[in-house]
């Protein structure tokens, strides 16, 4: 019979897509790596979270010290000079800390709070939602009701009250961050699988029986994994912005464990005196946030297939038709 | 690019004075993030006041391109347009949209593929057809409403007065289509653009709707440009048709003497595929391979790939549309062949 | 059509029973719940005693009962800090959190929606790039520090309006204006997306080959169909809010129920705590019904499903 297929030409004709001659296939990761290379935003941003990444473990460890050695001499140090040495270019907060010191070691406590909760609420949500999706009944309504009770409640709500009954602790921040992250993540795979299970499940049928557990492991997982990922990335300032918001509030981390949150409280008391106690922990927390909200505003507009070509074509000069 | 002459009509009337539409040259490209696509190359047809053009091909051969464009409706896609696009002595092509919504739905207006798509489901049918005549016909509540409710008649709607009020998802897919109908003929435009109104519907609600196309298209004096790669939708509803392959135009004719006598190896395949032209199951010859991914990629002639006819001079150059007879154009160096039958 | 709205309400109050259940526990999250009523190091002989006599020591399922009889009525103990029941606390301080949030979340409508259209009619354009552009920056902000950094320039510094407290409507600006700062930025976002897939659909092509006017398509045709995602998000957004606002109490000492749990939390009173917990949640719960009802207003296919 003659292809005569009923599809919208235009759609057929750009989808079927037309020359930018390559001799190898490129796959769609390594397209958009180029794409990415083309566009000064997003790069600039994916550069400044390596570079913080890379300060928070090189400069981590030696900073913990000066971050907590208070040096009265020194209290209320106006930033920018280089009277007492590098270690107080950015000034002296309220107890004479170096800012510097606290500022790289808040980051350090910072990123890594957030990305252990993001890790740790993806892989247990993302696994609880698949197994609830799959094997559904009255496991997946218990399960799917128990996330709704998660969610009616603010977090910091939660946080502030469970934090208020067991003591505020990095460990208890993760856990209850984590707790409250997870219904996301949770629903988001229980769809996928979802989807994915009515398909897998007509050729499942006909094969053996016991295989279909596998197969949907199988299956369902490169489906689900970025999703999740995505998801993941998008999450990663929230979860930083609400870590600092809670050590903020004073139930989160509590010294010598230093965030950025903590020294905003901290500096608060001397804003009249030394505006740059508070200001510097704040503008780093923005940085670090806003490069995570870029990188991952980029991620979903190049994943969606009806922005992606408007995407591509805003980056290049339109060649001679 | 080739000058073709216009297309002349096999009964047309002496007294009118020209073309409604002429396009002349047509060329739309696009770019997406994998380079340029060239939809529509070199496309020359014209119109008369009351005729009606089927524009027949296969997915890929940039005939719903060339309808979307003649309403400037490619722009948002990025789309490069060159050429000329005449109605009633205008040239529509560089157009900005304030210029072209003063001719949209009021001179010339268009009819979509998916008729659930093309209605808005939060606003109600009458909502929809009210909302066009009182803004753009400047009628007043209560006349549009009536007009409203004689266009709904006029569509073959039953029980109009009742489904005013309804929804969209209300109504089935072929007295959705009808709506959609009444809603592009609401200003009485001069020119109807049908983008394969019918192909989304079930066998037995076509030819309903093809009817009530070619009834109203008498009855108003509206020409017509139908979208389709069903011949026999195409016999049904269009005087004269063009046959498109890969963005260019190869044949164009009176359609009953283009189907009973194809000048172009590709309008006979098409016709020797369709059911319809086959007595027995045996005859059926499908077109083998498919319509080229990549327009740039064939040189010579685009079809020659495929066709059964194809000799060594087809690779080389790509033949000009020149007339094989008055009137009837084709694209082959060895039309007169094949419309003989002897190769 | 509201017969869909029974199945919200019955989930909803699953959802309440869950956050009953979720208070239950929270007093005994590290044992006895006399620990948290009573002053850290109390003794051995107090905790026993403070059990026996609130029967604490009573079986659990004995006690959740207790405990649900006097939830539903409102009954959560009596504040340890005030001299009033603990509920009536958080009832009081009800009306100022919502006026609150109310006026944060209108402002934020009134600018993502403008925003995000014009940055839906040009995607990936100029104003469309400067617009997002802020949105993720301002989205970026931690809230308390914005706060804080507001009130040391305009207050302190620039004496334009108070440092906290609710005095006249210029200290309103800054609660507003930080509650309302993360919010705008996301829900620009959304209101363009939802407008570019509106623009992008058949009924919106249909209409330009009518000949309708750019500002018409945006604002008569895409934007009810737009509503739908942007009144989820909205949805969603209000737990944020919340959270919002407990910031907001923290800094300018505003008195709504953030400002109550913070000194719950500092003063130990659990009581408190409890009530806020389970009234917020009670509060979300009755938002999302009114969410879903705004839904069916909006869309007559929904009222049938």
């Amino acid at each position: 019979m003659t292809q005569l297929r009923t599809s919208d030409d235009t759609t057929a004709m750009i989808l079927s897509g037309s020359t930018v001659s390559t001799s190898r296939r490129d796959s769609a990761a390594w397209a958009r790596f180029r794409l990415l290379l083309r566009m000064p935003l997003p790069l600039t941003a994916v550069c400044v979270l390596i570079a913080f990444v890379l300060i928070s473990i090189i400069g981590g460890p030696l900073s913990f010290h000066a971050a907590n050695a208070q040096n009265l001499d020194l209290r209320l140090l106006k930033p920018f000079t280089l009277e007492h040495g590098w270690l107080y270019v950015l000034g002296g907060d309220g107890l004479g800390r170096s800012m510097l010191a606290e500022l790289v070691y808040g980051m350090r406590t910072s990123l890594l709070v957030a990305a252990i909760v993001v890790a740790a609420s993806a892989i247990i949500g993302g696994a609880i939602g698949l197994i609830s999706g799959y094997v559904g009944g009255w496991v997946d309504t218990a399960i799917m009701r128990i996330g709704d009770v998660i969610v009616t409640l603010p977090s910091l709500l939660i946080a502030l009250a469970v934090l208020f009954v067991l003591s505020p602790s990095m460990l208890n921040l993760i856990i209850v961050l984590t707790i409250t992250r997870i219904p996301v993540y949770m629903r988001t795979a229980r769809a996928q699988t979802l989807a994915v299970r009515e398909q897998v499940f007509v050729e499942a049928s006909r094969a053996l029986g016991a295989r279909s557990g596998r197969i949907v492991f199988h299956d369902v997982q490169p489906l689900i994994v970025p999703t999740i990922l995505t998801l993941a990335m998008l999450e990663l300032a929230g979860v930083m912005l609400s870590a600092a918001g809670l050590s903020f509030l004073g139930v989160g981390l509590q010294r010598p464990s230093v965030d950025l949150g903590t020294m905003v409280s901290d500096g608060r008391s001397y804003l009249a005196v030394a505006w740059w106690a508070t200001v510097f922990p704040g503008i780093a927390i923005a940085i670090a946030a806003l490069a995570a909200n870029i990188v991952s505003n980029w991620l979903r507009a190049v994943s969606n297939p009806m922005t992606s070509g408007a995407l591509a074509a805003s980056t290049t000069r339109n060649p001679e038709a | 690019m080739s000058m073709a002459q216009s297309v002349g009509l096999a009964h047309a009337d002496e007294t009118l004075p020209g073309p409604l539409l002429r396009v002349s040259d047509l060329n739309v490209s696009f770019t997406t993030e994998r380079g340029t696509v060239r939809a529509v190359q070199g496309v020359d047809f014209s119109l008369r006041a009351g005729e009606s053009l089927a524009l027949l091909g296969e997915s890929g051969s940039g005939k719903s391109v060339t309808g979307k464009t003649i309403l400037g409706l490619t722009g948002s896609q990025g789309a490069r347009v060159r050429g000329e696009i005449v109605f009633d002595g205008d040239n529509l092509v560089g157009w900005d949209e304030d210029r072209l919504n003063r001719v949209r739905g009021t001179d010339i207006a268009m009819v979509f593929q998916d008729s659930l798509d093309s209605l808005n489901p939060v606003f109600s049918v009458g909502a929809q057809i009210t909302e066009t005549l009182r803004v753009r016909g400047g009628l007043s509540r209560e006349d549009a409403r009536a007009r409203a409710l004689t266009l709904l008649r006029q569509v073959g709607i039953p029980d109009a007065e009742q489904r005013l009020g309804d929804y969209p998802y209300q109504f089935s897919g072929g007295m959705r289509q009808r709506i959609c109908i009444a809603i592009a003929i609401a200003l009485k435009p001069r020119l109807l653009i049908a983008d394969e109104p019918t192909t989304a519907l079930d066998v037995t609600v076509q030819a309903g709707i093809l009817d009530l196309i070619r009834s109203l298209q008498q009855e108003t004096g509206m020409a017509l440009i139908f979208v389709t790669h069903d011949l026999s939708v195409a016999r049904r509803v269009a005087d004269t048709v063009a046959v498109m392959y890969s963005g260019r135009i190869v044949e164009t004719g009176a359609i009953r003497e283009l189907f009973r006598h194809p000048a172009h190896p590709y309008t006979e395949a098409l016709l020797r595929s369709h059911p319809a032209a086959a007595r027995h199951w045996e005859e059926l010859a499908p077109i083998g391979g498919s319509a080229p991914d990549r327009a740039d990629q064939v040189s010579g002639c685009r079809f020659h790939p495929r066709c059964p006819i194809a000799r060594p001079e087809c690779a080389e150059s790509e033949p000009a549309l020149l007339d094989i007879r008055p009137g009837h154009p084709s694209r082959c160096f060895f039309a007169e062949e094949v419309l003989n039958g002897t190769y | 059509m509201f017969l869909f709205l029974r199945r919200r309400i019955i989930y909803s109050l699953v959802a309440l029973l869950g956050v009953t259940i979720a208070v239950f526990f929270l007093g005994r999250l590290n044992g006895s719940p006399a620990l948290v009523y009573l002053p850290v190091g109390a003794s051995k002989q107090q905790i026993d005693l403070y059990n026996h006599q609130h029967g604490f020591d009573q079986p659990l399922p004995t006690q959740f009962w207790q405990f649900l009889v006097s939830v539903v009525h409102f009954d959560f103990g009596e504040s340890l800090s005030q001299q009033k029941p603990a509920s009536q606390v958080i009832f009081e301080a009800l009306p100022q959190t919502l006026l609150l949030a109310g006026v944060a979340l209108l402002i934020t409508l009134i600018f993502a929606l403008f925003l995000g259209t014009v940055s839906a009619m040009k995607p990936f354009g100029n104003a469309d790039r400067s617009i997002t552009f802020v949105s993720l920056a301002i989205g970026s902000v931690p809230d308390f520090w914005f706060a804080l950094v507001c009130i040391m320039f305009f207050a302190v510094f620039l004496r334009l309006v108070p440092t906290a407290g609710v005095a006249g409507p210029s200290s309103w600006i800054l609660p507003v204006a930080t509650l309302a700062l993360a919010p705008i930025g996301g829900m620009t976002q959304v209101v363009r997306g939802a407008m570019i897939e509106a623009l992008g659909s058949g009924y919106v092509q249909n209409a330009r080959a009518r000949g309708f006017g750019r500002w018409r398509l945006a604002f008569r045709h895409s934007l009810r169909n737009a509503a739908l995602p942007i009144v989820t998000f909205t949805g969603d957004r209000a737990v944020h809010l919340f959270n919002g606002t407990i910031i907001v109490s923290s800094v300018f000492a505003w008195p709504g129920i953030g400002y109550q749990m913070v000194n719950g939390v500092l003063n130990r009173d659990f009581p408190v705590v409890q009530a806020g917990v389970f009234i917020i949640g009670l509060m979300v719960v009755i938002i999302n019904i009114v969410i879903d009802f705004a839904y069916a207003l909006i869309d007559p296919r929904v009222r049938v499903s």
